[in-house]
């Protein structure tokens, strides 16, 4: 399949690569994601450290066969450990460790039930953090829910779609385009909350919903229905040039009917799943206009666009050029 | 058990098929069949029995140089002249004094010159397979597309800790000799690795076990099979989920593996 968009693959971002429940202690997690193969794994320390999973050595796959051994992964072919840093700090047969002897690791945060790794091609560092919700760790809260799928797009158009009013009629049962009640940028943040009404097992909801999006990947969202309130989750995370995986973490409000908690425990997974049907076959088969012919109402999406930009710029390139200049 | 690898891209800077001679057919098989296809180095072969008990193998409508060693038919895959090889028979096969060789073999997602690599790899035996510390290596020579390794390795066989000498001789990527000899057995073996396609080679080994008592003999030739496919076993996730590190961070004890490498490169 050919790459249909007019910017990179891979914009920098945080991007959730595993639920926090997923990487147990003394285990190692491998996962696909950017086109590479990665492994996290969790110290003694509790600490969860994401890196490349072919060893600098000869290129084993940590993943397989490997063993956490205290805060270090050994690797399975030749007995060399890494530390969290991803520095080989013991060769079983040799006393000098060679400088190459390391591994990339990738910027990682263990939050609101979620592990994310800081991406990017051009290496730069993480300029912003991702908010911790109260909520994903609240007994009052359900515990997480985490559902999953693929699709075939670029985290781009995932972060258009959210803010994209018109299509919320005709691809998720909306009664009428959602009214926008706020759209703010702030550096890598964009926030948006739009109220409107659909309906959920047979009855008209209204709906007001924020969406606070922090890089392309991830999206936190708060969701008042007449029904039920959730915080959610929703990660896109590159898997290759035309794959991503979309997550969708949440937790509900629990009330003191345990009926309709373990209803909607039941519920919920599913009534998300039908309401991101539709957009997986739009998402998959459409192509990126650079010039799309909008009409008034869809400045969001031209606001959105400029705000992406920042999240495709070599920082490290354009220091260097700032100091030429200087 | 082994989970099934998922095929991805082709991981390494070279062909998948460098020249060389590789093994496509037992003379035993072209009894009961004639005539038969396999598939090898990306293409469909086809060996035809002829007269005399020999074999031509053919790819398409070019006819292949061969060889025959013992019950093996070997062909030349690569541009050219095929490059001199002289691989001993291994008399033992059909000696009286050693048991009939017996077969495995195994299909596995890597590449032929990794499992060359993989000979010289002394640290590699403690940590994948079950040997007691690394081995020492007594002896390694290069010769043209030929290369010899011995080492001696301490290692623990059906509860017994014992201390065998190997001698393993390449001749060319695809045809492996080697001989062990150890306190309570001695061992010839033929190893063939033959890549099938871009993905994947096919080995094929035949192991010969010296006759020594009927009762020794008999529960060598039912425990050795499982000795050695348990060891292939320990290889093959390491080898179906590594990459290929052109420039591998070795460290002073492994430049042996770079001096394999530089051999290779006579057969691209």
């Amino acid at each position: 399949m050919a790459y249909r968009f007019p910017f990179a693959p891979y914009p920098d971002g945080w991007y959730q690569i595993a639920l926090g429940r997923q990487v147990k202690a003394k285990d190692i997690f491998s996962v696909t994601y950017f086109g590479k193969d990665l492994v996290a794994f969790r110290g003694e320390n509790g600490r969860v450290t994401v890196m490349d999973a072919h060893c600098p050595h000869l290129g084993a796959h940590i993943g397989v066969g490997g063993k956490v051994v205290g805060d270090t992964v050994r690797c399975p072919f030749h007995g060399w450990r890494f530390n969290q840093q991803g520095v080989c700090i013991d060769i079983p047969y040799c006393d000098k460790i060679p400088k190459k002897a390391k591994f990339k690791t990738y910027p990682c945060r263990e939050q609101n039930g979620v592990i994310s790794i800081f991406y990017s091609e051009h290496d730069n560092q993480p300029t912003y953090e991702i908010p911790a919700y109260a909520a994903f760790t609240d007994p009052k809260w359900s515990s997480i829910i985490h559902l999953s799928y693929e699709v075939q797009s670029h985290v781009q158009e995932m972060a258009e779609n959210a803010v994209d009013m018109g299509h919320f009629p005709f691809v998720h049962g909306y009664k009428e385009v959602p009214k926008i009640k706020q759209l703010d940028t702030n550096g890598p943040a964009l926030t948006i909350q739009f109220v409107g009404q659909r309906r959920m097992l047979g009855i008209t909801n209204s709906f007001d919903v924020t969406l606070h999006a922090v890089g392309l990947g991830l999206v936190f969202a708060t969701t008042v229905t007449d029904m039920v309130t959730a915080h959610v989750i929703h990660s896109a995370t590159p898997i290759n040039e035309n794959l991503l995986r979309i997550g969708v973490t949440f937790v509900f409000n629990k009330t003191w009917n345990p009926v309709r908690n373990v209803f909607l425990r039941q519920y919920l997974p599913g009534e998300i799943f039908r309401f991101t049907d539709g957009d997986r076959a739009v998402l998959a088969n459409k192509i990126y206009r650079e010039l799309p012919a909008l009409c008034s109402e869809e400045k969001p999406i031209t606001t959105l666009r400029r705000w992406a930009r920042q999240f495709y710029v070599d920082s490290n390139a354009q220091s260097e050029l700032a100091q030429q200049v200087a | 058990m082994l989970q099934p690898v998922p095929i991805g891209a082709y991981r390494y800077p070279f062909t998948p098929y460098p020249r060389g001679w590789y093994f496509v057919a037992e003379l035993s098989q072209l009894h009961k069949r004639p005539q038969y296809q396999t598939k090898w180095c990306g293409e469909i072969a086809t060996v035809t029995a002829t007269n005399y008990g020999r074999a031509c193998c053919k790819i398409g409508q070019l006819t292949l140089p061969t060889f025959v060693l013992g019950n093996c038919l070997f062909a030349y895959y690569g541009k050219g002249v095929p490059f001199l090889q002289e691989v001993p028979a291994i008399a033992e096969f059909s000696s009286s004094e050693w048991l009939r060789p017996f077969h495995l073999k195994f299909v596995c997602r890597t590449h032929v010159q990794e499992v060359a690599e993989n000979a010289l790899d002394m640290a590699h035996f403690s940590r994948v397979h079950e040997y007691i510390g690394d081995p020492k290596l007594e002896h390694f020579s290069l010769d043209g597309p030929k290369f010899t390794v011995r080492m001696r390795a301490r290692r623990r066989v059906l509860h017994v800790i014992d201390e065998p000498l190997m001698e393993i001789t390449y001749f060319g990527m695809g045809i492996v000799q080697a001989e062990i000899w150890a306190k309570t057995v001695h061992l010839k073996v033929l190893l063939t690795n033959t890549p099938i396609d871009e993905q994947h080679i096919i080995v094929h080994q035949w192991i010969a076990i010296k006759k020594k008592h009927f009762l020794r003999d008999v529960v060598y030739r039912l425990v050795l099979p499982h000795i050695v496919d348990r060891e292939f076993a320990h290889d093959l996730p390491v080898w179906q989920h590594k990459v290929y590190r052109e420039h591998p961070a070795i460290c002073g004890k492994e430049g042996d593996i770079m001096r394999i490498r530089r051999w290779a490169e006579q057969f691209y």
